[in-house]
């Protein structure tokens, strides 16, 4: 049986961080991922690594936010972007009430070389962007941070796996086993090969986020986590070029942020007993949203809707106060206290303290290990971060579309040349498999051989695959038989993936069904029901969770 | 800081995060791109990537799905927005009538904004000239010159002279468009015939200045806004009730123009004038035959007539011509196909303007037609120097010098 | 200017197409308006008549048998309706529309009581009605053909690999079909670019001696390593010859070959939608591209004026009968918000398969939760009402105006996607309205 010093269970933000920084300190390590990298909560997450603006109440909180927005960019530069956000104002009461935290936020925007709060004038305010309230008093304006979840996490799995460790996806932990009061082994399913496979650990560290009950009970320990909806609706394009945020109906705070080539509108929070995987977002959180929003903008819903998406915020046991009062801060549990020593749990947390949590995490373990040396996750950067990519110039050489090469530079800084040059041998892998982000063929290929994706969705998570406007209509079956060359799949093989894809993408478009929509979901099914065929040709179609309940 | 300098720093960040805010009316091009369902109809039909190809143009489609998505990142689409011709065929097939032409001017506007370094250096010389002339071309140095080329020009086509009237209070202004004025000053010329032939109350501009839509396929948005609103000056200081143009882009830009700034008044084509104002009837009572034998004659149909304006204006065309007695029409299957002039791409892209216009040119030679005639001079010019090119005797005129012609006794 | 015609077809897909093709060969002076093309340019260039019942996973063995169990089991499928209308049966409406496109690019062969399993780039099986000859092929099911899947490098569309493991595994599990199936990719690129090559490209450089030459050549060099008797293509081959260019390649290689059904964009599509077009001019129609029917005027019971409105212009029709053939949500003929489903042009109530009314379901409610099903989505059922003549129902279940009809996809009743229905519909609703449009007209005079 393979001995290993540290088993990190859950490849989301938190698990990739500490399985790189246990490696990086030599600890022999495996990530045990019972789905994909960032496939749960922090796939879900709008990406922005805040100054903690809204937990001015928690003044070391923001002190930590702020740091770590420091070594992200400094280590993860070619996967962050900056964006301006407009705070609008409608009326004098909402002045008053940001007294305290701007007074906390701008003490700390120095080191983020942003200015302070700034207010503009109404004209100002429309100025920048002309679909605000045409009443509105004023604006509050804000520079923040936002890091791609997805690449953050892939990268940290990758940096991890380069110092050592070994990340396993779709291995699903299924035991915790104890000896004298440690933990001693862990079991898991691997889902690819449909075998248990059982692991030795001197320390087990759990960073299952929403799971992290469950893994605890795995080891006979109850740990109380109040679980947390949120959810998004996603727009086709950038319809602002400056964030929004404003409150919504019931006063929380909401936001609207171009993303990527899409907008986000988030979120929504409510507190939730049922099981995260089977979680679909309801017509009244699309409807908060969107009314939420129709008070600074009133022409919000004229946009085009492709979808939604709905995570579960893992938050501290806090309880009888509003989900927006609830610690913000991490708290990491040693089951030692509940006589399972060498075992930890994350809870709460966010997504910009990943690095932070890792690095806490570690110290304890290299302490009980009595490993020495110092963690060096905010300085190493992350792959792809070398010298500036210049993509006019890359675009001549290979013959690809600079836009193209923009985008991938966004996804994968200076690694697209190692992309590019697998174009040299195969010019056709230039093919845009993917028009809408854009995806070609190549990128595809070279996420499947180096970054460990099983599916389709797998995919998407590596290389924004089918997130555009069409919502994967026209580049699942692309994909699918490039899959299929790769890993060698069979024809039926590839007819189930094209099917299960179709059924993720399926998840967030139906919720919000509406308008343009509906011309392009009567093309899903020509494409795939009325010439494909598929419904009558794949036949051992497993329902997804979300599916079964109802 | 006060708001100013808030502001200021803000407009500067926006500046480096190359973020432009839409304008109402850019929105709604924006949500009309929003509507793309990614079909692909556009792609079979686009003549920029029938003539070069997905690979080096991309397509309407990928303009709708993927270029025009992401504001910040418009100037790393420089390598293909400039080869869209503007010509709206995607926006007429597309099951959802995506507004192409129009995104590809936002994101043109962008670029020339924020990246000006990006955008080509002969589009820039092109901008130049309007902004020294407020013309699209280097007008002509020596007016007796200018008067000596009309003249020329007028004696070849055995056109008499009429000269120019400038009446305050006049029904109609007649706009000839940069090519007509400064180039094809014949087409001027015709439709000054045919004004007076039918008596219309007219007038020209004083001081002939450009419609702007050079401009707004350069990307300069501030000169587009300062040419028309020159125009619309001149047009209030005339009090006309209607304008009457001889150039397709004239006649879809200033439509465009007025109604979006609400002029109140109508712009028509010579063509639907003739038509919808003095009728058929009344034309066919001027024309006779041109010639001792019946003429065969093709059409191109200019898209800014057909596709920005209107299909039924080449039926008016059609009506025409056939009212001209001894013209036989001859359809060619690429008549309603760019012919590559549009959108500055003959400037900047020579070498995919010509490919376009093949189809064209083949098309018309396996009519044999002796003559194609076009309701546009910068049809016309585009058009002429492609059959020149390639060798053909074919004769080129525009629709409005044909009509011109074929007046009795003219 | 207003226009005068006797009929206006408002959408220009196979149904409007259809019907004003009808009207016209009835001698009444009809225009076909369209705003945009629609979901006929998408489709496959295979004309579905009945494949399935929604829910059924055995294919009807032919159209006819489909068409009569739709209508039986579903009285309010459009099929229902031609039972009443023994003048105009499918045998006769199938034979006129191959009548009409003979000679065409999409010439197309197939018969009202046989059911073609056609091939699709998936390398999956659909039944359908209809083909193009280039589609064409009785020898898939010869178990002795060496049949090759050529796809063509930088073209993304097809993946030949795909296709013949699937087909292989099905003749494995048991299937009848050849025992031999090789793949390859042919190097044939219109503008000598290695990659997003479109299919439309390719069939336009099909139609150019050095695309033909290349094609053929690089054929030749991979049936003569392979033995292949048989060639699955993508759709690709031409615009204007595709028969001719069928023709030539068979002879130069010594094989038979054929397109497979694919996804948009769509040659066949293309060359579907232009043959309708070409025969409506033929048969003294006119058609109008890039206008949309805005707004109308109804006075005592029928609809007098259609405005019809282009990029910057405006004008009035005032028809003596109209026909509403504006397709789906593709075509546009329907559209919805998060409240429910409305018709675009007269905003007649809009209906599901059961004839309840969606005016106020949210669309989503109208899907289920799985994206493919085999009973379908009721979403694509929805469509409006219409009496035995194809004349829209309003809210109170009467007649809209009785010179109104409707044809294609615009219709509720029918789920397309899963019954293979989908140009069938449209074909014989179209027919049946140009004809009683024209009767209408020729009646009212
Ligand atoms: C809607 C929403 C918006 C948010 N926005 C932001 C934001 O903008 N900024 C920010 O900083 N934070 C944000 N957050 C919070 C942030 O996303 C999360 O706190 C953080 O991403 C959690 O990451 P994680 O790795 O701990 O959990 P997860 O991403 O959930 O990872 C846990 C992993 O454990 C795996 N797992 C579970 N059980 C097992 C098992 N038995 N065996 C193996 N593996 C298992 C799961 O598959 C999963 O991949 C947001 C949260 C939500 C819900
Ligand atoms: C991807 C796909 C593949 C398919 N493949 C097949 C297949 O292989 N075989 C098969 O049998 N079926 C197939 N179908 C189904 C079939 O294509 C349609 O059901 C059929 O084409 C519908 O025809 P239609 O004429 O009713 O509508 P459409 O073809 O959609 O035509 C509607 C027309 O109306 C016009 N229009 C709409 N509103 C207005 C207005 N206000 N004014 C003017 N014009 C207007 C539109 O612009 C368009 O021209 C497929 C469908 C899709 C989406
Ligand atoms: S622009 Fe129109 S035609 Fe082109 S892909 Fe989009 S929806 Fe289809
Ligand atoms: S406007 Fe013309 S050239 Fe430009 S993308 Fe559309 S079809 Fe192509």
């Amino acid at each position: 049986m393979t001995e290993f010093d540290v088993i990190v269970i859950g490849g989301g933000s938190t698990g990739t961080a500490v399985a790189r920084d246990c490696a990086m300190r030599g600890l022999k390590t495996l990530l045990l991922e019972r789905d994909d990298i960032a496939s749960a909560t922090v796939g879900t997450c709008a990406g922005m690594i805040s100054s903690g603006f809204k937990y001015y109440h928690e003044p070391d909180i923001m002190d930590l936010c702020s740091h770590e927005v420091v070594h992200l960019k400094h280590i993860a530069r070619h996967i962050v972007a900056k964006l301006p956000i407009l705070f609008p104002l409608m009326d004098l009461s909402e002045i008053s009430s940001g007294g305290k935290g701007m007074e906390e936020y701008e003490k700390r925007v120095q080191e983020r070389g942003v200015p302070p709060v700034l207010i503009l004038t109404p004209e100002a305010s429309r100025e920048i962007e002309p679909s605000l309230h045409p009443e509105l008093i004023a604006s509050g304006y804000v520079e923040e941070f936002f890091i791609d979840p997805f690449r953050l996490c892939v990268l940290q799995a990758k940096d991890a796996e380069q110092h050592g460790a070994t990340i396993r996806t779709y291995c699903e932990v299924t035991a915790i086993d104890i000896r004298n009061g440690a933990v001693h082994t862990v079991t898991y399913f691997n889902r690819m090969t449909g075998t248990l496979e059982t692991v030795e650990a001197k320390v087990v560290i759990s960073a299952t986020g929403p799971w992290a009950s469950e893994i605890a009970r795995l080891a006979g320990i109850s740990l109380e986590l109040r679980l947390n909806k949120g959810a998004h609706v996603i727009l086709d394009r950038r319809v602002t070029n400056v964030g929004i945020s404003t409150r919504a109906v019931d006063g929380r705070w909401v936001y609207l942020f171009p993303h990527e080539n899409t907008t986000l509108i988030g979120t929504t929070a409510l507190d939730t007993w049922d099981n995260p995987d089977e979680l679909v977002t309801s017509q009244d959180e699309i409807e908060y949203l969107l009314r939420s929003f129709e008070f600074v903008v009133p022409s919000v819903r004229e946009a085009r809707i492709i979808r939604t998406m709905e995570g579960v915020r893992p938050m501290a046991p806090v309880w009888k106060v509003p989900e927006g009062e609830v610690t913000r801060g991490y708290e990491i549990i040693d089951h030692g206290q509940d006589g399972v020593s060498g075992f930890y749990s994350f809870i709460g947390g966010k997504l910009v303290m990943c690095r932070h949590m890792a690095e806490a995490v570690t110290d304890i373990v290299c302490e009980r290990l009595g490993v020495t040396g110092s963690c060096e996750t905010h300085i190493k950067p992350l792959p792809g971060m070398s010298e500036e990519v210049d993509v006019l110039m890359l675009a001549e050489k290979y013959g690809v579309p600079s836009h193209a090469l923009e985008r991938l530079k966004a996804r994968r800084g200076s690694e697209l040349v190692e992309i590019l040059e697998m174009t040299r041998e195969h010019p056709e892998w230039t093919n845009m498999v993917c028009i809408c982000e854009p995806v070609m063929d190549a990128e595809i290929r070279y996420a499947i051989r180096t970054e460990y994706p099983q599916t389709l969705n797998d995919l998407r998570r590596r290389v924004r695959l089918g997130t555009g406007p069409c919502q994967a209509t026209f580049c699942t079956f692309k994909a699918a038989s490039i899959m299929a060359e790769e890993l060698g799949l069979t024809g039926s093989q590839t007819h189930s993936e094209i099917v299960d894809y179709l059924s993720e993408r399926w998840k967030g478009k139906r919720p919000p069904l509406r308008g343009a929509a509906l011309a392009q979901e009567e093309i899903v099914n020509g494409i795939y029901a009325c010439v494909g065929n598929l419904e009558q040709t794949v036949i051992d179609y497993e329902p997804k969770p979300w599916e079964e309940i109802r | 800081m006060d708001e100013e300098e808030a502001y200021a720093h803000v407009r500067n960040t926006l500046k480096e995060e190359r973020m432009m805010p839409f304008s109402t009316s850019e929105m709604e091009v924006v949500r009309s791109v929003g509507q793309c369902i990614n079909c692909g109809t556009c792609l079979n039909h686009c003549p920029v990537t029938r003539a070069v190809g997905v690979e080096r143009f991309t397509g309407p489609r990928g303009i709708a799905v993927e270029l025009s998505r992401s504001p910040p990142e418009y100037w790393s689409s420089t390598d293909r927005i400039y080869l869209c011709t503007g010509c709206g065929t995607c926006r007429e097939v597309c099951p959802k009538n995506v507004d192409i032409p129009n995104v590809v001017n936002l994101m043109r506007r962008r670029i020339f904004s924020q990246r000006p370094d990006l955008v080509p250096q002969s589009l820039h010389q092109q901008n130049e000239i309007l902004r020294k002339h407020n013309l699209a071309f280097v007008p002509w140095d020596d007016p007796d010159e200018k008067a000596e080329s009309r003249n020329m020009r007028l004696e070849r086509l055995d056109l008499p002279f009429i000269k120019d009237k400038i009446r305050k209070g006049a029904e109609v202004l007649f706009y000839p468009g940069c090519q007509a004025e400064e180039r094809a000053q014949e087409v001027r010329e015709a439709a000054k015939i045919i004004l007076e032939r039918f008596n219309v109350d007219y007038t020209l501009v004083e001081k002939m200045t450009c419609c702007s839509l050079p401009a707004i396929l350069v990307g300069d948005m501030e000169k587009s806004i300062e040419l028309s609103t020159i125009l619309k000056k001149q047009i209030d200081d005339l009090g006309v009730k209607k304008i009457v143009t001889t150039c397709a882009g004239c006649t879809s830009n200033l439509n465009e123009i007025a109604a979006r700034n609400n002029w109140e008044i109508p712009v028509y084509h010579i063509l639907e004038f003739l038509v919808e104002d003095i009728g058929v009837h009344e034309v066919s009572k001027a024309l006779s035959p041109m010639d001792d034998h019946t003429v065969r004659v093709t059409v191109h149909d200019p898209c800014h007539l057909i596709r920005h304006t209107s299909r039924r204006v080449l039926e008016y065309a059609h009506r025409l011509l056939n009212a001209i007695p001894d013209v036989e029409v001859v359809e060619s299957s690429a008549h309603d196909l760019c012919c590559g002039g549009g959108g500055l791409v003959g400037r900047h892209s020579p070498d995919v303007s010509r490919v376009i216009v093949k189809e064209n040119i083949r098309a018309i030679k396996e009519t044999s037609a002796e003559r194609i005639v076009t309701p546009c001079p910068l049809c016309t010019a585009q058009i002429e120097e492609s059959l020149f090119r390639d060798g053909s005797d074919i004769e080129v005129d525009d629709l409005t010098v044909f009509i011109a012609q074929s007046f009795e006794g003219g | 200017m207003d226009a005068d015609y006797d009929i206006v077809v408002i959408g220009g897909g196979l149904a409007g197409l259809t019907a004003g093709i009808s009207a016209a060969q009835m001698n009444a002076n009809t225009l076909v308006v369209r705003k945009g093309e629609g979901a006929t340019s998408l489709s496959s260039g295979a004309l579905d008549i009945a494949g399935y019942l929604r829910g059924g996973e055995t294919p009807f063995l032919t159209p006819e048998e489909g068409v009569a169990a739709l209508a039986h089991v579903y009285p309010f499928h459009p099929y229902s309706v031609l039972e009443s209308i023994p003048s105009l049966g499918l045998k006769e409406i199938v034979s006129w529309l191959k009548d009409i496109l003979a000679g065409s690019p999409s010439a197309m062969i197939g018969s009202h009581d046989t059911t073609t399993m056609a091939l699709t780039i998936l390398g999956t099986k659909k039944p359908t009605c209809l083909v193009q000859r280039t589609m064409h092929t009785t020898r898939l099911d010869n178990t002795d053909e060496t049949l090759l899947f050529a796809g063509i490098k930088g073209l993304a569309d097809f993946n030949p690999s795909t296709a013949s493991k699937a087909l292989m595994e099905s003749v494995i599990a048991g299937e009848t079909g050849p025992h031999k199936i090789v793949h390859t990719l042919l190097e044939c690129s219109p503008f000598r670019q290695p990659s997003n090559i479109s299919p439309v490209e390719l069939a336009r450089y099909i139609e150019t001696e050095d695309g033909l030459d290349r094609i053929i050549k690089e054929l030749q060099h991979c049936t003569e390593q392979t033995g292949t008797t048989l060639i699955a293509l993508p759709p690709i081959l031409g615009l204007v010859n595709p028969i001719e260019i069928k023709k030539r390649i068979e002879e130069e290689t010594g094989t038979e070959i054929f397109e497979l059904l694919s996804f948009p964009p769509s040659v066949p599509g293309y060359r579907l939608q232009r043959s309708l077009e070409a025969s409506l001019k033929k048969a003294g129609g006119t058609l109008l591209v890039g206008h949309e029917a805005v707004s109308f005027k109804k006075q005592e019971g029928k609809i007098i004026d259609i405005t019809l409105k282009s990029p910057r212009r405006t004008f009035n029709t005032h028809p003596k009968s109209v026909i509403l053939a504006t397709g789906k949500f593709v075509g546009g003929g329907l559209a919805g918000n998060r409240t429910g489903l409305r018709e675009t042009v007269f905003d007649l109530p809009v209906l599901d398969g059961t004839r309840q009314s969606v005016q106020d379901v949210r669309p989503s409610h109208l899907t289920r939760v799985v994206p493919l099903h085999k009973e379908g989505h009721p979403l694509f059922e929805c469509g409006i009402g219409f009496d035995t003549r194809f004349r829209p129902i309003d809210v109170k279940g009467d007649i809209f105006a009785s010179n109104l009809f409707a044809a294609g996809s615009v219709l509720c009743g029918y789920n397309y996607p899963v019954e293979k229905s989908g140009l069938g519909v449209a074909l014989v609703t179209g027919r049946i309205c140009g004809v009683h449009a024209a009767e209408n007209v020729t009646g009212g005079n």
